[in-house]
């Protein structure tokens, strides 16, 4: 049996009188893809801010590899082992490439030479080596995703929490990413992933959680999740009228 | 090739600038010992204001509190300014720290953290005017004694020259250290987007103190060095908000964030207010800060982020 890597249970967040997510209990397992689907303002990046710190839950538990960290601050969680990408590319502008990965390489120790070493090797994996030296602030916007993805992976995180890595991206560059994320996974990190492109989420996930207004709709694998008439409805509205 | 240049020219820079006292005459070689004051503030203020990105208003806090523990310690106890410089930085640095924990720790980034730390050198700056033990609002006068270096009092400026120039080239290691260290590309991140920062593991409340307790630590010495060449100190000249206004204007003007903005902006800034201050005469003060605000909008519309920058990008596109 696998063990389990993040478990979240009766998680809730209220902002003012909005539910944002209502009492979710999600379970990623160790060496799992994970997908968290929804309609948009379902609560999947709140989900996300949750887990990570972020915001603080109002109620309910979150467990990452068995412990507690419900009051951990980001930069602790990550120190855990458990990484995430923003939604929106964040580089580090002012510094180039290889600096930003430098910075998430640095979350375990060691010395500057061995960060800048890890981050050659995740580059040339994500295959941005070429880019190693030029500023954050002159990359082409395609590359953002991948340096986002760069930076977390630079972390060494044992749980991958990818924040929509493959909107906006053509089909070419989309298959890179999915081929990238089964080959992190073959490495033993667990992913948890918040995807809007239907066709990718379904082909890399082997397990799916759908969300609407915060609260968990269904749950499975991906054809039993896209057969749900909880879901259809959900994304395409009462089909029966 | 370029590299190798500018390396000769840095070289030959230094080596010009330690021969110069012996070519020029007293007025210039005061205003040289105020360049390096300047670069030597400024770069202590660019390891907080310029590596991590956040404005401190306040710097005029830490030179006050070097300016007068060395002089309360030579003119009460008797101790030479030299241990009161280092016991001043030391002090700096105790004050520093818990204010970096607690405005950092309330989340007061950008013109926030500025304003706090604004209003903590201001409270340092109307203690020091009220209370009879510093000398209140009319200041302290050091007592002329041997022209000798245990008592940091020299007869000629020459002296003083070779002490700013040597601790603003000390400064600029100090600050080229740092930018080799693990700290420094911590501050980067944070300048750059705190929040992504934490997300990949940096404790950036943590890095931000660290970066204010050191530049604070420094910024100290150069009270006592002031302290020990007016040889007068008064709470308008050494704790008021014009002097935090003087220390960071150079580097924004320099570039900041750069290894030598700074010193560059000192090499510009210092000569021209000292002199506007000769030409225009004591009896319209202030007007320095005109022209500094002037040449600012000039740097932020023509040339954002700094001189050196601007230079660099020049070169670069040619």
């Amino acid at each position: 049996m696998r063990g389990v890597a993040l478990s979240v249970e009766g998680m809730s967040k209220r902002f003012g009188g909005l539910k944002a997510v209502d009492s979710l209990n999600i379970t990623v397992d160790e060496r799992q893809i994970l997908g968290l689907i929804g309609p948009n303002g379902a609560g999947k990046t709140t989900t996300f801010n949750l887990i990570t710190g972020y915001y603080h839950p109002d109620e309910g538990s979150i467990n990452l590899f068995g412990k507690n960290i419900i009051d951990f601050k980001p930069y602790e969680i990550c120190k855990r082992g458990m990484t995430r990408t923003f939604q929106l590319a964040r580089p580090m502008y002012g510094m180039t490439i290889i600096e930003n990965v430098v910075v998430g390489a640095l979350n375990k120790k060691g010395s500057l030479k061995e960060a800048f070493d890890r981050s050659e090797e995740v580059l040339e994996f994500l295959g941005l080596i070429q880019f190693k030296d030029v500023l954050a602030d002159n990359l082409p916007i395609g590359y953002h995703k991948l340096l986002e993805l760069a930076k977390c992976l630079a972390t060494q995180p044992k749980l991958l929490l990818l924040d929509e890595v493959m909107s906006g991206l053509n089909h070419s560059e989309m298959d890179l990413i999915l081929e990238k994320i089964l080959a992190i996974r073959s490495k033993g990190v667990s992913i948890f992933l918040i995807e809007h492109v239907m066709e990718a989420v379904t082909t890399v996930s082997d397990k799916i959680v759908v969300l609407n207004y915060g609260e968990k709709i269904s749950e499975g694998t991906p054809d039993q999740v896209m057969n749900d008439p909880n879901v259809i409805e959900a994304y395409l509205g009462d089909l029966s009228v | 090739m370029s590299e190798k240049y500018l390396k000769v020219a840095g070289v030959l820079a230094i080596l010009v600038l330690f021969a110069l006292p012996h070519f020029a005459n007293s007025y210039i070689v005061h205003i040289g010992i105020l360049i390096y004051s300047f670069g030597f503030l400024s770069s202590a203020w660019n390891i907080v204001g310029g590596f991590a990105g956040q404005l401190s208003l306040g710097h005029a806090l830490f030179f006050g509190v070097g300016a007068y523990t060395s002089t309360l310690m030579l003119t009460r106890l008797g101790i030479s300014p030299w241990i009161g410089m280092l016991i001043g930085g030391m002090i700096s640095a105790i004050i520093a720290l818990p204010i970096g924990v607690i405005v950092f720790r309330y989340k007061l980034r950008g013109v926030f953290f500025a304003i706090a730390t604004l209003c903590f050198a201001e409270i340092f700056r109307i203690l020091v005017s009220q209370m009879r033990f510093t000398g209140g609002s009319e200041g302290l006068l050091i007592p002329i004694m041997d022209s000798s270096w245990i008592n940091f009092q020299f007869e000629s400026k020459l002296p003083y020259y070779y002490i700013a120039y040597i601790m603003m080239l000390l400064m600029l290691s100090v600050c080229y250290v740092v930018k080799r260290t693990k700290l420094y590309y911590y501050l980067f991140s944070v300048k750059g987007d705190e929040d992504a920062a934490s997300a990949i593991g940096v404790n950036a409340n943590r890095y931000k103190t660290m970066a204010f307790v050191i530049s604070a630590f420094f910024t100290s010495f150069n009270g006592t060095f002031f302290a020990q060449y007016y040889m007068f100190i008064e709470p308008e000249t050494t704790c008021a908000i014009p002097v935090s206004i003087d220390i960071l204007m150079r580097p924004i003007i320099g570039g900041l964030g750069t290894l030598f903005g700074p010193i560059l902006g000192s090499f510009i800034m210092t000569p021209l207010s000292e002199i506007i201050r000769k030409v225009v005469g004591s009896g319209m003060s202030g007007v320095h800060l005109l022209v500094y605000g002037v040449f600012l909008i000039i740097i932020c519309i023509w040339m954002p982020g700094g001189i050196l920058p601007y230079i660099a990008r020049t070169i670069k596109t040619k």
